[in-house]
């Protein structure tokens, strides 16, 4: 165990505390100005693996009509939908999967970083004494920064926003918010089907902002400066890559899609033209069948 | 498996993700080493689960008493070291979930509640009693004075400005004791600032900058007028007590910071490092006369995979050091007149050990009490607070 904690501390804390003490000496002892710079410098150098899941996600929706029309074919058969689909994704080369590689990648970032905000902003000797023991001996030169600046705007960075309240609540709802976005630019064609990738894509849609936002509150508000810069730089990526539709989200916001077992949410004018194309004949056999099974059912009771 | 069971699958399990990440982050889990005191044949430890303090038989190690405040709280409470003076014993005491910091005044032999005085922030660092005058030091960066017969706060302790607002000497935290002597109060606070205060009104004499924040207090040399204090920059610094000036020709650095309060000697000072080493310097210019360092002393002059935050301490004619792994050695001119034997169970030690003629006293971070022979190192008891054994 002693192991996987020196390893953890070697190649992920240690590096990112020191990037951190770095970037707060020359950013005129700012600690979230370090945040924003590390922040960029992490999606620099996540790129190679963003890119690709971005473009994957402009190709998703460039393939939408075909994967409708797979979907009119083999919409019985299965296993012959999901060949037909996995052929498809190939040959428009793109990765259904794609987006959980940068995702995992970024699982240590967040705790390596929620990690270094709390020793370096330290309040008590001992995460203090941890500090030390932790920047690199040829940056002592960072020594002398130490205690750091800990606020922005009054706000402690250490904290999370349920031990500062008031205004810090914005925070969480700020990531939640711009996590949204994101995923809603990310997911805009996925979302536009009816299939188990739009269902789960829509899914993720909602479930990850939230996920972000309570990680948000629970979590020492530096770390919120993360996700929000983070958000901000993939939504003007993704923006560049697939276009910006995906920011006009009140065109498609219907509260009833935020309830999971709620009325089935009203389709944009879009997907509902869209939708009359394509599944007539399969929505209005779902009502029939419906329909009849309400039928059988009163006849039981009858009985 | 239908796409709602799978959706549902992939929410809980993000759900999952969610919670046992926030519970491995969450709040941080706020900590202190644990403070140990000896008066007379008395020995003053914060120890237990909950920590309060126990009064221990110097002799033996029995509890003579304990004290904790009536004050009920469910977060975690901060303890300053005890000091004991003018009939009573003195603790700082901070409850991290009302945030109310009070100084608390106790009976050192009964342990009874004698009076109390509340303090803006955290109280970390151990009062110093002087001439009926408890002084104490807090993380909003005010030094706070309490006079004994009146048990209440003196005033212009804390300065308050004209707005009724709190007007801190130091911009950042205090973590050290207030040292009192000749009617000056010296304070080495995290502001990278040591201060001299007028002991009876707090006005402030003098400011001297150093290049590091301090968390241990000056140590003043009276003969020759001068305070020696180590910082998080590595560096020892010689402040004229006078003047706050910095001694010319004066200069020594660690290979890491210095934490703990230098232990002056003879001709000679001693202060330890994070980097590890025991430092024997020359007082007048800094320089290394020799240092001890129990394992591997690398090319950065770290000392391989030890760490000293414990202070030195003069054990009549040995200088006793505590490495943070927990080894206990005492040291003669560099060379090393016993250990700890190895494979004594132990845990870390951050606290300074005090010692008395022929015993020494170690608090472990696990709040075990060891009183060993000064002479030989030899184990004459042990104290396990109750809640742990």
């Amino acid at each position: 165990m002693a192991g996987i904690t020196d390893i953890w501390t070697t190649f992920i804390l240690q590096p990112m505390l020191n990037a951190l003490l770095g970037l707060y000496s020359v950013l005129w002892a700012q600690f979230w100005l370090a945040i924003i710079a590390f922040t960029v410098v992490i999606r620099g150098l996540m790129t190679p693996l963003m890119l690709p899941q971005q473009r994957s996600a402009k190709k998703m929706q460039e393939i939408q009509p075909q994967l409708e029309e797979l979907k009119k074919k083999y919409g019985k058969d299965r296993e012959r939908m999901s060949q037909e689909q996995m052929k498809l994704y190939k040959e428009a080369g793109v990765n259904p999967m794609g987006g959980c590689l940068p995702m995992l990648v970024q699982f240590p970032i967040w705790i390596g970083l929620y990690q270094s905000i709390i020793q370096a902003l330290g309040y008590q000797p001992l995460q203090i004494l941890g500090l030390s023991g932790n920047i690199y001996p040829f940056l002592s030169s960072l020594w002398v920064q130490v205690p750091l600046n800990r606020y922005f705007l009054g706000m402690d960075l250490a904290l999370t926003p349920q031990q500062l309240g008031g205004l810090t609540y914005a925070l969480p709802v700020l990531v939640a918010f711009t996590s949204w976005i994101q995923s809603k630019m990310t997911t805009t064609g996925a979302t536009g089907g009816d299939g188990q990738a739009a269902g789960m894509g829509q899914s993720m849609t909602m479930m990850m902002p939230l996920m972000f936002g309570f990680f948000s509150l629970n979590f020492a508000t530096g770390l919120s400066f993360y996700f929000i810069i983070s958000n901000i730089i993939g939504i003007i990526t993704q923006g560049f890559i697939s276009g910006w539709e995906g920011l006009l989200f009140w065109k498609d916001v219907n509260l009833g899609s935020l309830l999971p077992f709620g009325q089935k949410p009203a389709p944009s004018q879009a997907e509902a033209s869209k939708q009359t194309q394509t599944e007539p004949a399969r929505s209005q056999k779902g009502t029939q069948s419906g329909s009849k099974k309400r039928k059988k059912k009163k006849r039981r009771r009858k009985r | 498996m239908t796409q709602r069971s799978r959706m549902l699958g992939a929410a809980l399990l993000l759900l999952l993700l969610t919670i046992i990440l926030s519970a491995c982050g969450g709040t941080p889990v706020a900590q202190n080493w644990p403070g140990l005191t000896l008066a007379g044949d008395t020995i003053y430890a914060i120890s237990g689960s909950p920590q309060q303090v126990y009064m221990l038989d110097a002799g033996n190690g029995t509890i003579s008493g304990t004290f904790s405040p009536v004050a009920e709280t469910k977060g975690t409470i901060w303890w300053s070291p005890v000091t004991v003076g003018g009939g009573l014993a003195f603790v700082g005491h901070t409850a991290s979930d009302t945030e109310a910091a009070t100084l608390y005044a106790f009976d050192p032999e009964t342990g009874q509640e004698q009076w109390k005085v509340a303090a803006e922030s955290l109280i970390l660092p151990a009062p110093f009693y002087a001439d009926g005058v408890v002084y104490f030091g807090a993380s909003d960066g005010c030094v706070y004075a309490a006079d004994v017969e009146t048990k209440r706060l003196k005033p212009g302790w804390p300065p308050i400005d004209d707005t009724g607002e709190l007007a801190c000497q130091a911009q950042e935290a205090i973590w050290a004791t207030p040292l009192v002597a000749d009617g000056r109060v010296y304070v080495a606070a995290m502001d990278h600032h040591v201060y001299s205060l007028d002991a009876e009104t707090g006005e402030v004499l003098w400011t001297s900058q150093v290049g590091g924040a301090m968390a241990a207090p000056p140590t003043l040399v009276v003969e020759d007028g001068v305070l020696y204090v180590g910082a998080f920059d590595g560096q020892l610094y010689a402040i004229k007590a006078e003047s706050g000036e910095l001694v010319e020709g004066f200069g020594f650095e660690a290979s890491n910071w210095i934490w703990s309060k230098v232990l002056a000697l003879g001709d000679q000072i001693f202060v330890t490092s994070l980097d590890g080493n025991l430092y024997a310097l020359d007082p007048a210019n800094g320089a290394e006369i020799w240092s001890y360092c129990g394992t591997v002393k690398e090319d950065s002059g770290r000392c391989k995979d030890t760490v000293l935050r414990a202070g030195p301490v003069d054990a009549g004619g040995s200088i006793i050091i505590a490495t943070e792994s927990g080894e206990l050695t005492a040291v003669v001119d560099a060379v090393r007149q016993w250990n700890w034997p190895s494979g004594t169970p132990q845990a870390d030690i951050l606290t300074t050990p005090v010692v008395s003629e022929d015993m020494i006293y170690v608090i472990l971070m696990d709040g075990q009490v060891q009183a060993l022979e000064v002479e030989n190192g030899a184990q004459a008891w042990t104290f396990t607070p109750p809640e742990s054994k």
